[in-house]
């Protein structure tokens, strides 16, 4: 029989050594004495301490008994139980600690009885069985590489988790790599994966279904209600992205309404408050209930160049995390501008226009460079330089293109993510394509009048690029060419798609003059400023994911990297470490407002903010799951059946040495020797 | 008399003058004096009859008991002789003890073996003294003139503890100083194997020398003093003993009553006097004995 303990509290093993400290510590100093002789009192002492050693060595021995067995009986031993198998049991704990478990369900927080049922799990496991401990929030993180016997390590790391404001990157992967473990298991231990979440549908959904069917894969739900009815700032988007100084902006602060178990029937009145450095706003709205809703705040964007801190907070309810949100708007009083073509001459009169508008800072550039870029106005791009666009899209850059008018290869996959090529046309009947605004409505063309778009449109083209069928999916025609005889289909000349962060313009027109009359025309100037201004909205999915996204920043020319510091709105300092002209937070970026600092100079402002898709608390049951408070019974009953508790026993010892001492000390010291007078 | 050093005070004076030095046995001077002596004299008080032997006196001869019973026989009288006191004082290192005392042993010692030497030279006889530890420090031979007192008391009067106590040897080396049977006063702490001292002793007894030992202690020693944990060292060897006294109080107390009453037989056996005093009490008393 193997003795185990339920109580890891080994420290308590210490409390057998007081005696022996007593005795040190307690030990007074003797006081020096000159005596006449001392013949006699060596002989006394030699026969004392022949009658009194074994004695002072049996107390000892008593005490340090003592105190062992009631420490012992602290540390809860049994003997016997707990294992189902030869080899035990391996209990794998896969524990919801996104955002949304830090809900008031109830009358607790979700995250709370999670950790409890957790505890308990782990708690009642046989000492020998494995376990291991996987959290969601953010990226899986896994305690040991496979299960180990080391419940102590495992509830302090319970102890010590709290609900991230972070949503799962990948909880499928965490419970196939979960599921993956218990595979690995040895033979004749009995594996299980125990997934204690609130199963919000939003994010668990797709991932327990794919593990419903393993037989060893166990769900609890610690979620009371069905939904949480839940208010939330779900997006913050500024038009134009990157205002210039003391431009007037619009900040489009979304909200949403997520009704609870018991539906809410009419109007939610909010009221949401943005706060812009020192100014302060509030807009009060009414929010259908279960619905979306938008309010907007006209702005003024600061007059010196910097970053532009934007916090939209409405009332906070019962699920605050997601009531609060943050933008970061970088104002510069310049945009940069590339200007990539062949040749300098193919770019004609729309170069000389983007070089003399005052906001940008137009760069011409034979090939593509790697430095980034507001605007990239790229001529006749080909296949090759797919890749990089694409990659200057998820950046988020706004690009126009202007095709190749002869043979194209970049537009097909571009729009519609297929090969092929596109050949262009040319009128040869001595006429020409006329353009008509197809979407007037649009912000691109607010600096126009009515006459100036019609003189425009009626100048012609001759020469443009047969797009059929090019028009992509999502992608918004500003203008078209009016069909001509036999087309079925009008062809887009200016095309508008947004691509991953960024925007990408096709504009099917020729530039130069050679080409085209539109290359003489002045007038597309303002069509292209106002296209590149307005073209872009901001919105915050471009900052860091929270509990995902490390924070990190190129080290700007003249900074030391050791003057570098990041830190939170809070004044947190949060560890950093360069590496190769870049720094980078070494912790994932919880949500709030964060600082880059090169001694006290503010270099850059960075918003993380709360995971969207958290604020959705509806919660699912998955099927086969079991009821909450059955985990801790059905772990506990298995867990002590057949074990026999020894506290009892070691306190009984303990209870017998203490007699024992007693008796001993009752016991007087000195002897009668044979000269002691009768 | 000279005026006597410090160590002898006037009242001390004042109170022996009416104390005569007479140890219980009689004395065995060589010159006249008036001190009983047990050997043959010519006082008029009779002694014992004994058997005539070649060289006797023939003038002893009592012709009335040869006629009565045709042997003859010596008629012996008592003698009245001088004393002859040889005081040994222990000066070795445990005799600087003091503890519950008013005085060290040592001190204590001196002070009663001056009272004596002034008593025995008062009384017209002579005293010796030696002062030994492991060996005849000092000694002064018998005198009784007033300044052989003061050379007495002098030696007496700044004693200098050190050495062990080793009174068997001393009193062995001392030995060939004494040739005929004089009065010993030994005055020590008898911290010391009595088996060994009693040896020592013999040659001294089978001279007929009259031997009185006074035991000086301190009554601390007696019984023990002072509490809690203390480490013992002793006062001549240097050795060191860690104890607590209290939980051998009462042994040790029971070991040096036996330890007196070891001494207290063995003199007894021999016909020695054995006067224990401890250093609280005064050594007055201890004339009444010797004067018995």
């Amino acid at each position: 029989m193997i003795i185990s303990f339920d109580n890891p509290a080994w420290w308590l093993m210490c409390a057998a050594l007081v005696p022996l400290l007593v005795h040190l510590v307690a030990r007074t100093r003797p006081v020096v004495r000159r005596f006449s002789s001392v013949v006699l009192l060596r002989e006394l002492v030699r026969l004392q301490s022949r009658h009194a050693r074994p004695r002072d060595w049996l107390l000892l021995v008593l005490r340090t008994l003592l105190c062992a067995s009631v420490a012992g009986a602290f540390l809860l031993p049994y003997l016997g139980g707990g294992a189902d198998g030869e080899g035990g049991r391996a209990l794998l704990l896969v524990l919801d600690n996104t955002a949304s478990m830090a809900a008031a369900d109830g009358q607790q927080v979700r995250m709370n009885r999670a950790l409890s049922v957790a505890q308990s799990a782990v708690q009642n496991l046989a000492t020998h069985d494995r376990v291991n401990l996987v959290t969601l929030a953010g990226y899986p993180r896994f305690v040991f590489d496979r299960p180990e016997s080391a419940r102590p390590l495992i509830l302090r790391e319970l102890s010590r988790t709290v609900s991230q404001p972070a949503a799962a990157a990948d909880a499928a992967a965490a419970l196939d790599s979960a599921l993956a473990q218990l595979r690995d298991l040895p033979d004749g231990v009995q594996g299980q994966v125990l997934l204690i979440s609130d199963f919000q549908s939003s994010t668990m959904q797709q991932a327990v279904e794919k593990c419903r069917e393993h037989e060893a894969f166990c769900c609890v739900s610690v979620a009371q209600t069905a939904a949480v009815e839940n208010t939330a700032v779900t997006a913050m988007a500024l038009a134009p992205a990157r205002p210039l100084p003391g431009q007037t902006v619009t900040l489009t602060v979304s909200l949403q309404h997520r009704q609870g178990a018991v539906p809410r029937k009419g109007k939610l009145p909010l009221s949401v408050t943005l706060s812009a450095g020192n100014l302060r706003l509030s807009q009060p709205c009414e929010l259908d209930c279960g619905g979306q809703g938008s309010v907007q705040f006209e702005l003024t964007a600061p007059q010196q160049p910097g970053d532009w801190l934007l916090t939209a907070q409405t009332e906070s309810d019962a699920y605050p995390g997601d009531n609060t949100r943050y933008l970061v708007v970088p104002v510069a009083d310049k945009l940069d501008c590339l200007a990539i073509a062949a040749d300098r001459a193919q770019l004609g009169f729309m170069l000389r226009a983007l070089e003399n508008t005052p906001f940008l800072r137009t760069l011409y550039l034979p090939s593509v460079p790697e430095t980034a870029a507001d605007f990239v106005v790229w001529h006749a791009p080909k296949a090759a330089d797919i890749p990089a666009i694409r990659e200057r899209l998820t950046a988020g850059e706004c690009i126009l293109i202007v095709p190749d008018m002869v043979k194209d290869t970049a537009l097909l996959p571009l729009l519609c993510n297929r090969e092929g090529a596109l050949a262009g046309e040319v009128r040869t009947d001595g006429g020409n394509w006329q353009v008509n605004i197809s979407a007037p409505d649009s912000p691109a063309f607010a600096l126009f009048s009515p006459d100036s778009l019609r003189t425009w449109a009626q100048a012609g083209v001759y020469r443009r690029l047969c797009p059929e069928p090019a028009v992509a999916d999502g992608a918004v025609t500003l203008m078209e060419y009016a069909p001509a005889e036999g087309e079925t289909r009008p062809v887009p000349a200016l095309l508008r798609k947004q691509v991953g962060r960024g925007q990408l313009l096709v504009w099917n027109m020729p530039v130069t003059a050679r080409d085209c009359r539109q290359g003489f025309s002045p007038l597309y100037l303002p069509l292209l400023a106002e296209q590149l201004l307005h073209s872009r909205a901001s919105t915050d999915d471009t900052e860091p994911i929270a509990g995902q996204d490390f924070l990190q920043l190129d080290i700007p020319a003249g900074v030391a990297a050791t003057d570098l510091r990041l830190q939170a709105a809070d004044g947190t300092e949060c560890p950093i470490v360069v590496q190769g002209g870049m720094a980078r937070c070494e912790q994932a970026a919880m949500p709030g407002v964060y600082h880059w600092l090169a001694g006290e100079n503010v270099l850059r402002t960075v918003a993380v903010n709360f995971p969207s898709r958290e604020s959705d608390l509806r919660s699912f049951t998955p099927e086969g799951s079991t009821y909450l408070l059955d985990v801790p019974h059905a772990v506990q009953s298995r867990a002590f059946a057949g074990r026999v508790a020894l506290w009892p026993a070691l306190l009984g010892m303990a209870l017998l040495f203490y007699v024992i001492e007693l008796l001993v000390c009752r016991v007087p010291r000195e002897r009668k020797t044979a000269n002691s007078p009768s | 008399m000279a005026q006597a050093p410090s160590i002898l005070r006037p009242e001390d004076m004042t109170r022996l003058a009416n104390y005569r030095f007479a140890v219980r046995m009689m004395a065995e001077g060589w010159l006249s004096g008036r001190h009983r002596a047990r050997g043959r004299g010519s006082s008029s008080d009779f002694l014992e009859y004994r058997a005539y032997a070649p060289g006797d006196d023939p003038r002893l001869i009592d012709w009335r008991a040869f006629a009565r019973t045709d042997r003859l026989q010596l008629r012996t009288f008592e003698h009245e002789t001088h004393l002859e006191c040889h005081l040994f004082v222990d000066c070795s290192a445990s005799m600087d003890f003091r503890d519950r005392g008013p005085v060290s042993k040592l001190a204590y010692a001196c002070h009663f073996a001056a009272c004596v030497a002034w008593l025995v030279v008062r009384g017209k006889d002579r005293v010796s003294l030696q002062l030994f530890d492991e060996q005849v420090r000092d000694y002064l031979p018998p005198g009784s003139a007033t300044t052989h007192l003061n050379r007495c008391l002098s030696l007496l009067e700044n004693p200098i503890a050190g050495g062990r106590t080793e009174l068997p040897q001393a009193l062995e080396r001392a030995r060939g100083l004494v040739r005929h049977p004089v009065t010993l006063v030994i005055v020590s702490d008898f911290l010391c194997d009595l088996a060994a001292l009693q040896a020592a002793l013999n040659s001294y007894l089978h001279l007929g020398c009259k031997v009185v030992l006074v035991q000086v202690l301190d009554p601390g020693e007696l019984s023990l003093s002072g509490q809690g944990l203390a480490r013992f060292v002793d006062m001549e060897s240097g050795e060191r003993v860690t104890c607590n006294p209290d939980e051998l109080r009462r042994t040790y107390t029971e070991r040096m009553v036996a330890m007196q009453q070891r001494m207290h037989a063995m003199a007894a056996a021999r016909g020695m006097l054995y006067l224990p005093t401890t250093t609280d009490r005064s050594f007055y008393p201890l004339f009444d004995a010797l004067a018995k």
